[in-house]
């Protein structure tokens, strides 16, 4: 024997040194139990040996401390501090969990994905609806709206003007547009996220220079010279962060700009989620355009308007403020060319404020309800993790009952022994919480990249914050509290003698009762249902949206947007660069065919107008109104429309020829009730006057405008020719023989001929629709990923139950198979057990489901909030998993051998 | 008929004559070791230790303790030593026990 020897585990050498008395009897006994500890290790293994030596410790407990008085620990031994204590109890609670490292990993890893998820939705939540602007006070902050509400919030220059002159009680006041930059030469377009400013935009939010200066009220004059401030994360990406950038020319839509400064880090633009990479002065809008039409336009509304409250102003006298100058304000900017019914509404409207301490935010718009819808999905998956790990526990408070046992015997009291298992707990949950922070780091990280596009990056402040990790500490507490006192209460329930009894068989759980290990899997499954049924009517709502008809076949079709505004012609020498470039792309090898047209479908630019017919009675103003678009010939071909009836535009509908359109079918059936509208007129108005009435000459099917989801998709099409002549960028649909990708180079190599200054834009189709989709594709794969992880962890939970409750019964079921009970009747028993608990969850759950369905029905598409098809599959599922995870548990319990059993009874 | 006082019991009867067995070179250990492959069953320390404790109240046997020893963890060794007046309540044990048994062997063998 050497000193190298296993030795027994040392809480258990140190129990025994604690139960038996000092002196001869505990140097002799624990000495013999070391040696002959080692000898058995070598002989049967140390897990024998271990049991083994438990069985030691127990006796030497039963003959040495239950014959005479309970006492406490020797004073010695008895921690001095609750500090001191709490240190032992944290060293004894690790040393328990690193002994079975399974137990922890499994519920480490059940925290980590219910922690993370919620803190990551949290993360995003925070960033996007509730964290304020990097500014200096921002609660100072407000948001100025031409209306009563917050709906509208845009512009026109003229109005900003008046307004900017003529308010009182702010100590800043701003405006701003947000437009995406081409940096590019030529070519294809490089866009940069950009915004025009007005004089007091960055005293408004308090943004000091990185480097040169701000723009100031100086820049802000009309017919200013072209200067820009770089964001600083694109002079950091784009310029490397080299200070000699002051003076050099950055081009923006092909006008060169002066670099005059950079912004500190930090503030990047009001709108949260888009980082201004480049500033420029609003008057600037007049060097890009050419023109100062756009800042004189008095119904052109392309800017916002924030500013900082006086702090001895009140919000609310802030607002009477703004209200008293609005008629002036109004009277002042009257769009000229507009019905004088229009001019009479105009002049009532009225100016209000707006508390934006958290900025604005389109993302928050389009998501803030669905981060509140998933907040809540993973609340509920939290819940269905902690019932899981209560279950684990709680079977392994059983298991330990035998520690516990020998704990109370040597004076252990309950309220000590429930602090050790609290402890315990609270560790498993710091574990898992820390486990989490890594989930949710890379969970966030991966849910903006999900709702980020190409043409929408977003970028979000995600690092975690105080509020985050005060966040993620309260629901670590909260679980703590969840799944440490159940086991905490009922592990230390136990009278020492009925636990030390063999095997511990006298406390076992008789028979099939509904324990308490069932009803947490019953609750599982009652959590379950709501994410499952909410991630079956979003999956199918995405599937509708996805297999839907749009009217058109978007495989295969290129969209190439291109710009001659940098080419300097005038507007007949574009006509001709249009003309020709779109005869030499349909030349070339891999284009079936191309056209032109004002913009694509489902993409941006709607148009829409009131449309007068004779004999149409509109029902209400709204009723009469339709999309509009131009196109050129072949463009029905190009996106595989069919004309019903009538003819494509030709060479004919010249800008000198009669003016022409075509409607779509639905068009012809609302305004000319059902006969052929061939040859019928229409017309539509700019301001009072009637223009040019318009001869259809063609019918063309229904297709999707402005979006998939849309019901009405009404549509008048217009020729280009008449109604884009001279225009300075057009849209070019190719539809491709092959990839309509690899289309690309030689449509760039016609330009680069043509007219090299084009500049250009290109994108499929197919991916044009899967963008407008993105939102529904983001929450039907997150309440997937969310429902299968529900689904797993219930499952999982259940099995634990069943394979425990199984072991339990053994003896009982081996005393029914000795009584003739053959496999298939216990499996069914057995079976029978769970589909009880699927049953009593799904009764549970209904009514959580029928909340889901009310609170994702804003996102559905063809389906009902109560769908039977999506509940009913649901349950199915449930009771499938379910079914499977007691199968294995079930054939066990029939495989279990009577005599076996029996001989241990 | 000598007065027989059969005061041991069953399981003292098989520590003690183990002790005497291994001559006074015996502790818990040995004794474990010794009794287990004799009587095939598993013996628990505690249980051993008590009876030691009771046997050495009663007289029949003695401890002394030996040097800490490193490879058991320093702790020392308990040798037992039996004492003629374990010696004598053995012998009188086995006495009693033979003559209880007096014409009963023929009948196991025949079972």
């Amino acid at each position: 024997m050497s000193a190298r020897d296993p030795r027994p585990p040392r809480v258990l050498r140190a129990l025994l040194d604690r139960v038996l008395p000092p002196g001869p009897v505990r140097d002799g006994l624990a000495g013999d139990l070391d040696e002959l500890y080692a000898e058995r290790v070598q002989r049967r293994g140390r897990v024998r040996a271990n049991a083994w030596y438990a069985r030691q410790l127990l006796s030497a407990a039963r003959h040495y401390r239950l014959k005479r008085p309970r006492s406490r620990p020797t004073s010695e031994k008895r921690p001095t501090t609750m500090l001191d204590s709490l240190a032992r109890d944290i060293a004894y609670a690790l040393r328990n969990l690193r002994r079975a490292p399974g137990f922890t990993a499994v519920i480490v890893l059940t925290l980590a994905l219910g922690i993370g998820a919620n803190t990551a939705i949290y993360t995003l939540l925070d960033a996007v609806v509730l964290r304020p602007l990097p500014v200096p006070e921002p609660e100072q902050l407000v948001l100025v709206t031409p209306s009563e509400g917050q709906g509208w919030a845009y512009f026109t220059n003229p109005l900003w003007e008046e307004v900017r002159d003529r308010a009182t009680g702010f100590t800043a006041l701003a405006a701003f547009s947000e437009t995406n930059f081409n940096t590019a030469d030529g070519g294809l377009a490089r866009r940069v996220r950009g915004q025009y400013v007005s004089g007091d935009y960055f005293t408004l939010f308090g943004v000091r220079p990185a480097l040169g200066r701000l723009l100031g009220p100086a820049d802000d004059v009309r017919g200013c010279p072209a200067v820009a401030v770089l964001g600083h994360g694109f002079w950091q990406s784009e310029h490397g962060g080299r200070v000699d950038v002051i003076g050099t020319t950055i081009r923006l839509d092909g006008k060169p700009f002066e670099i005059v400064g950079v912004a500190a880090p930090g503030f990047a633009g009001p709108e949260v989620g888009r980082e201004t990479q480049v500033y420029a002065p609003l008057c600037s809008e007049a060097v890009i355009t050419g023109s100062q039409a756009n800042l004189d336009a008095r119904s052109r509304w392309w800017m916002r308007v924030m500013g900082r409250r006086d702090p001895s102003v009140s919000i609310e006298q802030l607002r009477a403020r703004i209200k008293s100058i609005a008629p002036d304000a109004y009277a002042a900017t009257v769009p000229p060319n507009w019905a004088a019914e229009d001019k009479a509404g105009y002049l009532k409207r009225t100016l209000s404020v707006f508390p934006a301490e958290t900025g604005l935010s389109d993302i928050r718009a389009r998501y803030a309800s669905a981060l509140g819808m998933l907040m809540g999905a993973v609340a509920l998956i939290l819940l269905i993790a902690c019932a899981n790990v209560a279950n684990l526990l709680l079977a392994r408070a059983a298991s330990r009952q035998h520690d516990v046992a020998i704990r109370m015997a040597i004076g252990a009291g309950r309220g000590r022994l429930a602090r050790q298992v609290l402890t315990e707990s609270a560790l498993l949950a710091v574990l898992g919480a820390a486990a989490g922070l890594l989930v949710a780091h890379w969970g966030a990280r991966g849910l903006v990249a999900l709702i980020s596009t190409d043409s929408f990056p977003v970028s979000l402040d995600l690092s975690l914050d105080a509020r985050v990790l005060g966040f993620t500490a309260l629901v670590t507490v909260v679980t703590t509290l969840i799944f440490g006192l159940v086991p905490a209460w009922r592990g230390t329930r136990v009278s020492p003698q009925a636990a030390m009894k063999a095997g511990g068989r006298g406390v076992a759980e008789g028979h099939s009762r509904f324990t308490l290990g069932k009803a947490l899997v019953a609750a599982q499954v009652a959590l379950s249902l709501p994410l499952l049924v909410g991630a079956g009517l979003l999956a199918g709502s995405l599937r509708n949206l996805a297999t839907l008809d749009p009217g058109f076949e978007p495989d295969g079709v290129l969209a190439v947007s291109a710009s001659l505004s940098r080419a300097g012609l005038e507007p007949e020498a574009r006509d001709v660069v249009w003309r020709t470039v779109l005869e030499r792309i349909r030349a070339l090898p891999g284009v079936r065919s191309a056209a032109s047209a004002y913009r694509t479908p489902v993409g941006f630019g709607t148009w829409n107008d009131d449309l007068y017919v004779d004999g149409f009675v509109p029902a209400s103003p709204r009723d009469a109104v339709v999309w509009f678009t131009a196109v050129g010939e072949g463009y029905f071909a190009t996106l595989g429309m069919r004309l019903v009836a009538g003819r494509d535009f030709d060479a004919s509908d010249g800008p000198n020829g009669p003016k022409v359109a075509i409607v779509s079918e639905s068009v012809a059936a609302k305004f000319f009730g059902g006969e052929s509208p061939l040859g019928r007129q229409f017309r539509t108005k700019r301001g009072d006057t009637f223009q040019d009435p318009v001869t259809i000459v063609g019918v063309v099917e229904d297709a999707k405008y402005a979006s998939l989801r849309e019901d009405e998709s009404a549509t008048v099409y217009l020729p280009v020719a008449q109604q884009m002549a001279g225009t300075a960028w057009l849209t070019l649909v190719l539809r491709a023989a092959g990839n309509p990708l690899s289309l690309v180079p030689a449509v760039r190599q016609v330009f680069e001929e043509v007219q090299p200054a084009a500049m250009l834009e290109v994108t499929t189709l197919e991916a044009q629709l899967a963008r407008s989709l993105q939102r529904e594709r983001v929450l039907a794969l997150l309440s997937t990923l969310f429902g299968g992880v529900a689904l797993a962890l219930t499952v999982l939970g259940l099995y634990g139950v069943m394979a425990y409750t199984v072991a339990r019964r053994r003896n009982e079921i081996g005393v029914r198979i000795a009584l003739g009970a053959d496999a298939p009747r216990v499996v069914r028993m057995v079976l029978r057990d769970v589909v009880r608990v699927v049953v009593i969850g799904v009764m549970l759950g209904a009514a959580g489901a029928w909340v889901a369905g009310r609170l994702v029905r804003s996102f559905l598409y063809g389906l009902e909030p109560v769908e039977p098809s999506v509940m009913a599959g649901a349950v199915v599922l449930l009771l499938a998993a379910a079914l499977g995870a007691g199968l294995r548990p079930a054939l066990r319990a029939a495989s279990a051998d009577p005599v076996a059993a029996l001989r241990e009874e | 008929m000598p007065n027989l006082r059969p005061n041991l019991g069953e399981f003292e009867h098989l520590v003690l004559a183990t002790a005497l067995r291994l001559k006074g070179q015996g502790y818990g250990a040995t004794l474990v070791r010794e009794l287990e492959e004799r009587t095939g069953r598993q013996v628990l320390g505690g249980a051993l230790y008590a009876t030691l404790d009771r046997l050495e109240a009663k007289g029949y046997l003695v401890s002394r303790m030996g040097e800490p020893d490193p490879v058991r963890g320093g702790r020392p060794k308990r040798f037992v030593e039996v004492t003629p007046a374990g010696v004598r309540a053995l012998a009188e044990q086995r006495e009693a026990l033979l003559r209880v048994w007096e014409g009963l062997e023929s009948i196991l063998e025949q079972a």
